[in-house]
């Protein structure tokens, strides 16, 4: 039985190069870092022991009136990377990383539906798999700090 | 809350200056060389780390000591990357400590009819030859990845399944009367190895 490929990890439609496999070691270290960092994550699991492809992070509260949210992380061997957010408000966003036929390399699925077929160019040029981590929290805590979606996209905070 | 959110200038910058401060030279090297997966030359990892150079060869040079760097000599001078076995070794230990032997077969089982499933639906025994195959806008690329990671956990699955049939503390577990004697030898040890 082959798992349905549209819910984990990238769709095909989304795609268009060799991305290598998920990298479990890679999303273990994502995984570190959330819960060291961010008290409101309460579980960090991954989906699968034998077949890990993505790690879900749990948050006890979402962005403004979402009552929680959860970040789904896919980081691959060759760098690509999927952060995927949604809430209890069914509000989709997403962070990416990889070759595909919409946009730029790094890009951003804007809210409230993060739609497949549109983007926008990333605000996150760090690679690192950490450092990455680290500003996609931090544009996070900034929207649940302000209750705003509408900065995420945005390296600069507004003076 | 935290002072952090009101950050000053680009995120990237930011985050770049709280991984600096946050951890030590060894601490970034050693996060970098986890996620290199081809040869880099110190340099290179010195770069991506934010050490100096003298700093990464001298800290690439004790990971590879301890086994968590593989090294190639060939060129002009040492390149370094992860070691592939220290990776494997950790999910076969993770797999086998969760895993009963039951779990795992199915597993297996599971697993090899993915693989069969993408070489019936793709005509190709294996996904190198599928991307050789693909254009960029074709459909496919979702698969190959997902046909990597199955290739590679059927390989770790069966590693850690033949450690039930190498278990040399299974006698004394026995003897004590374990009632989990379906879990692995290494089962009361959970320990996260990763850095």
């Amino acid at each position: 039985m082959i798992p349905d490929e549209t819910h984990v990890g990238i769709s095909d439609e989304e795609l268009s190069g060799d991305i290598g496999p998920p990298d479990p070691s890679i999303m273990q270290t994502i995984r570190n870092l959330f819960c060291q960092e961010e008290p409101l994550v309460k579980d960090a699991t991954f989906d699968s022991v034998l077949q890990p492809s993505e790690l879900r992070l749990q948050f006890s509260d979402g962005i403004d009136t979402a009552e929680w949210c959860r970040l789904d992380v896919t980081w691959f061997r060759s760098g690509a990377y999927r952060f995927h957010y949604v809430d209890s408000e069914a509000v989709n966003w997403r962070f990416d990383r990889h070759p595909n036929p919409h946009s730029p390399e790094k890009h951003f699925h804007e809210p409230p539906d993060a739609h497949d077929h549109t983007a926008v160019e990333s605000c996150v040029t760090v690679e690192e798999a950490t450092l990455v981590a680290r500003a996609v929290l931090k544009l996070w805590r900034r929207a649940y700090e302000t209750g705003n979606v509408d900065q995420l996209n945005t390296a600069e905070n507004p003076s | 809350m935290t002072q952090d959110t009101h950050w000053t200038g680009d995120v990237n910058d930011v985050v770049i200056e709280e991984w600096k401060g946050e951890t030590s030279p060894f601490e970034r090297v050693k996060e970098v060389l986890l996620a290199t997966t081809s040869f880099q030359y110190a340099g290179e990892i010195a770069d991506r780390a934010r050490v100096s150079e003298p700093s990464a060869r001298k800290h690439l040079t004790t990971l590879a000591e301890s086994g968590f760097a593989a090294t190639d000599t060939a060129g002009q001078g040492t390149r370094y990357k992860r070691s592939t076995e220290s990776i494997a070794i950790q999910r076969i230990r993770d797999i086998h400590s969760t895993l009963s032997r039951e779990e795992l077969t199915e597993g297996i089982r599971d697993l090899k009819s993915q693989i069969q499933s993408y070489r019936e639906e793709h005509d190709v025994t294996d996904p190198d030859d599928l991307a050789l195959e693909l254009e960029p806008d074709d459909d496919g690329w979702a698969a190959i990845s997902h046909w990597r990671a199955a290739e590679e956990n059927l390989d770790l699955a069966q590693a850690a399944l033949a450690l039930y049939d190498f278990d040399p503390g299974m006698a004394e577990n026995e003897k004590a009367g374990s009632s989990d004697a379906s879990r692995g030898a290494f089962a009361e040890n959970t320990d996260d190895l990763s850095a």
